[in-house]
């Protein structure tokens, strides 16, 4: 029999194996499929069987409702299944290196019963659609739309309020996230402007609304006499259809809702506030491609959304604006204390993760938003209004654990500073060429657009500069003591040994190298490893070689967890037997090595420490230090 | 919004050995081998990818456009650039975008697709700037010089050159940007080091890239007089796989001659 390891398609199948899945949507019956898709059920209708999508809307009157066209309804279903889709089948290519990730990019086809088939069904808005969610998504999409001729009306379901008292038509319909963009839309909008809003806010999740809710009290008292105004749209799925974390469709339920409540009010333009870096999202690295930088607000995912919304409307067209398109972060935190409203920059939120957060800290600060956050507030010199505490890492002066936050944190800073060294457009799109995507959508020469695009991300750069300038001289003293762990941001931005050249060719490996002193969860060490010290305790390991070579090997390997364990034979080992130049392990009676003997001795203080930092991460022979 | 997905190495014996070496000081050039060594499936496919074979044909029809009267209005029938184009903006972004039109249409994405539409628009830029570059804006004429430039086998063995050199190393750095920065702190003690050393593996495969240039030049003398003054689409698959070939080999003569 073939050993299944060297069966020929062990590791060498077809590169194409994305994930094909058909969704059958308000209680169609799934019909007959190719072999390699899956199918599932997605249902919003709570008498087309069981429900497992639902849509919630608050603050939103019923009486509203009753002049919104059928179409828009369809909008808002078809919006709602696609946002449940998209995180019901996993993109299992996140980390397929091997596939380069060819899995990332899933293909849908949508079976979606709805009100007005012929409108759906029409070429143009099929195109629309689909050439839309494809570029925000960078999956496949197809949809097939039938005639439902008995659909529940929308508002059966969506839990409208009714009307109590008298309602105030705004000038303005705009998104409000309640991160620092638009908190600053609304500042510069409602109250430097003194303009009606209507914040449409969109949400997944419960945790930190009473953070939103109180940022939005504090709004809507700063804008007295006149009224703030918001809905809230709530959508939960069946725990069965949370999958995928990456919501890369988030932002197509969330236009969707604008455009119908702009439908509902009679307006004919919606105002979206994002900085124009983030809107581009320029890639960081080499490593993050197409919609892994996510295209939420990118200028053609916009042009497409408004391409839709001038469908929907007929004849009258819509408009989507992005005010703050040709601002950086910094310029939106500008806004924000040029209407002295910077104490409301505390209760706004803009960290990518929300399960893992906490009230007291709710910004885990290594993401790229609350890096992009932080360097904006502290180049305004507004970090009294947000402060470090409000942060699970400070990415000035903490030690990184995970390597994807080192890798964020290095490439963003990476990148400001690469951009400032591009002399003109050419370079600029050279390098970058993601940038050409939007130069077509932004209307007028693609060149003038491309320099102004590379104006605002110098912008960017020095705000970055000014805020890494700021935050060294902050952390001077604690640098000068010794207390700054080697890989927080104040450290690997200012070294004296930073002045290097590595030559292409012809150098013989260095030696290993870690920082000779550091601090790693409860483990610290000084003098190269001579002075360690777990949970406070001290140990002295100037006499102790092996089990100082030991410890220094893991932490350069960072083995702070199985995962990251290492071969004692083959890897710690051999690396102590080079460095103590001899064999300090022999082998026991039943042939194995064992890691104890580099800390045996007639001072059992030394065994007490492989104790407590050293473990075995199974019976694999691999070994990892506990720190965390 | 504004989101970025990062990721690390998977835990492999091969990806294990890249990042040891990493941390002992390897040099460029055996990183590159290790690296190359160890994406060799992810590399296998190469041959296959839409967006490779995609990003290759766009660069020989830049040559083939060069031997036209106007060579815009060549590439304009075809929808690759538009006749209108008066900037290297305007070229580079219109071929940007109509190879995303092209991948939207064969609906077969894929990172590395991603990766050579990069090294395409870096080689054309670069070209184009050199000969474009100036305080003032090149006039549309000045354009059209320089694209059918293009068409001489030691110009296109240029672009050609930097296509590869920059294939290269932007595959280097889809793998190792999920490795360099865990070494910050140690093997890297600054941003700056890390840096340098990525400006070092840039060098490394421009250097390497010269063992394509007398090839291309020569395959597309060759080929454009074969193929009555156009090249398949074929054709020019296997003429950039071949050049990805050259380089791997010469990465790791290279990297054998360092070790030493």
């Amino acid at each position: 029999m073939e050993c299944k390891r060297c069966a020929p398609n062990w590791r060498r199948g077809p590169r194409k194996m994305e994930t094909k899945l058909a969704y059958y949507c308000g209680g169609l019956t799934p019909g007959a499929q190719p072999d390699d898709w899956q199918t599932k059920g997605l249902n919003l209708w709570p008498k087309a069987g069981r429900t497992n999508v639902n849509l919630e809307v608050t603050q939103l009157y019923d009486k509203f409702w009753r002049d919104v066209p059928a179409h828009y309804e369809d909008f808002l279903e078809i919006a709602a299944y696609i946002y449940s889709g998209d995180q019901a089948l996993e993109r299992v290519g996140k980390n397929d290196v091997d596939n380069m990730g060819t899995r990332w990019r899933r293909t849908f086809h949508y079976h979606i019963p709805v009100r007005v088939p012929e409108f759906w069904d029409t070429p143009d808005v099929k195109l629309a659609l689909r050439q839309t969610l494809e570029f925000l998504t960078e999956d496949y999409y197809d949809f097939t739309f039938t005639g439902a001729a008995h659909a529940p009306a929308v508002q059966t379901f969506l839990g409208l309020e009714a009307a109590t008292g008298k309602f105030s038509r705004p000038d303005r319909l705009a998104l409000f996230s309640g991160g620092l963009d638009s908190l600053a839309g609304v500042v510069r909008d409602a109250i430097g402007e003194k303009s009606k809003l209507l914040l449409l806010n969109h949400r997944s999740n419960d945790k930190f609304s009473p953070l939103y809710e109180a940022l939005f009290q504090q709004l809507a008292e700063k804008v007295q006499p006149r009224p703030l105004s918001q809905v809230r749209v709530l959508i939960n799925k069946h725990a069965s259809l949370s999958v995928d974390y990456c919501q890369r469709a988030r932002s197509f339920l969330f236009a969707a809702m604008g455009m119908t409540v702009a439908a509902i009010l009679k307006l004919d333009e919606l105002t979206c506030y994002e900085n124009g870096v983030v809107s581009l999202n320029l890639p960081l690295c080499g490593q993050i491609t197409g919609a892994k930088a996510t295209r939420t607000t990118h200028p053609r995912v916009i042009r497409g959304l408004e391409k839709l919304g001038a469908l929907l409307a007929g004849k009258k067209g819509f408009q989507i604006h992005t005010p703050f398109f040709w601002h950086t972060k910094g310029d939106v935190v500008a806004e924000i204390l040029k209407e002295k409203c910077g104490p409301l920059i505390a209760s706004s939120r803009s960290c990518a993760g929300t399960i893992l957060r906490s009230k007291v800290k709710p910004h885990c600060g290594v993401c790229s938003q609350c890096i992009d956050r932080r360097i904006g507030v502290i180049a305004n010199s507004a970090d009294e209004f947000d402060p470090a505490s409000g942060y699970e890492i400070d990415v000035f002066s903490d030690t990184l654990p995970k390597v994807v936050d080192k890798i964020m944190t290095a490439e963003f800073i990476n990148r400001a500073f690469e951009v400032e060294t591009y002399a003109n457009a050419n370079e600029f799109i050279g390098e970058q060429p993601e940038v050409a995507l939007a130069l077509p959508y932004l209307g007028g020469s693609q060149a003038r657009m491309a320099e102004r695009i590379l104006k605002l991300y110098k912008k960017h750069a020095a705000e970055v500069e000014t805020a890494l300038e700021a935050m060294q001289l902050a952390q001077a003293k604690a640098g000068r003591r010794g207390n700054l762990p080697a890989d927080c941001l104040t450290r690997i931005m200012l070294d004296p040994a930073s002045v290097t050249v590595l030559p292409v060719a012809g150098v013989k490996p260095e030696a290993p190298s870690v920082a000779p002193a550091g601090e790693i969860g409860r483990l610290r060490w000084d003098n190269d490893f001579n002075d360690v010290y777990v949970g406070g305790v001290h140990y002295d390991l100037r006499t102790r070689d092996a089990a100082r070579h030991c410890i220094r090997y893991l932490v350069m390997m960072e083995a702070f967890d199985k995962n990251s364990a290492r071969h004692l034979e083959k890897e710690i080992n051999k690396h102590v037997r080079e460095q103590v130049k001899r064999d300090v392990l022999k082998p026991g009676s039943d042939g194995n090595l064992r890691i104890q003997h580099y800390f045996s001795g007639s001072d059992k203080i030394y065994l007490r420490l492989h104790k407590e930092l050293v473990k075995p991460a199974g019976r694999n022979g691999c070994f990892y230090l506990l720190v965390f | 919004m504004g989101h970025s997905l990062i990721g690390k190495l998977p835990r492999t014996k091969e990806w294990d050995e890249v990042s040891r070496i990493i941390s002992e000081g390897a040099d460029p050039a055996q990183v590159a081998d290790a690296t190359l060594k160890a994406a060799e499936l992810a590399m296998a496919w190469v041959q296959n990818d839409a967006g490779f074979r995609e990003a290759i044909w766009l660069l020989t029809q830049l040559g083939v456009a060069g031997t036209k009267d106007h060579p815009l209005t060549h590439l304009g029938q075809y929808g690759l650039v538009r006749p209108e184009a008066n900037s290297v903006v305007d070229v580079v972004a219109d071929l940007c975008n109509s190879f995303e039109q092209a991948m939207a249409e064969s609906r077969e994405r894929s990172d590395f697709g991603e990766v050579s539409r990069r090294a395409l628009a870096g080689a054309v830029t670069g070209y184009l700037n050199e000969r474009l570059g100036g305080m003032f804006e090149p006039s549309s004429q000045e354009i059209e010089s320089a694209m059918k430039d293009i068409r001489k086998p030691r110009v296109f063995a240029q672009v050609y050159q930097s296509y590869v050199g920059g294939l290269t190393n932007k595959s280097l750095g889809y793998f190792l940007s999920r490795e360099l920065a865990k070494h910050l702190g140690h093997r890297f003690q600054t941003a700056n080091q890390k840096r340098q050393f990525e400006s070092a593996l840039r060098t490394l495969c421009s250097e390497s890239s010269v063992v394509v240039k007398k090839y291309g030049a020569e395959w597309f003398a060759k080929h454009l007089k074969e193929e009555g003054g156009d090249i398949s689409r074929e054709s020019a698959e296997g003429f950039g796989w071949y050049g990805m070939q050259k380089m791997r080999a010469e990465l790791a003569t290279r990297a054998k001659k360092n070790g030493n």
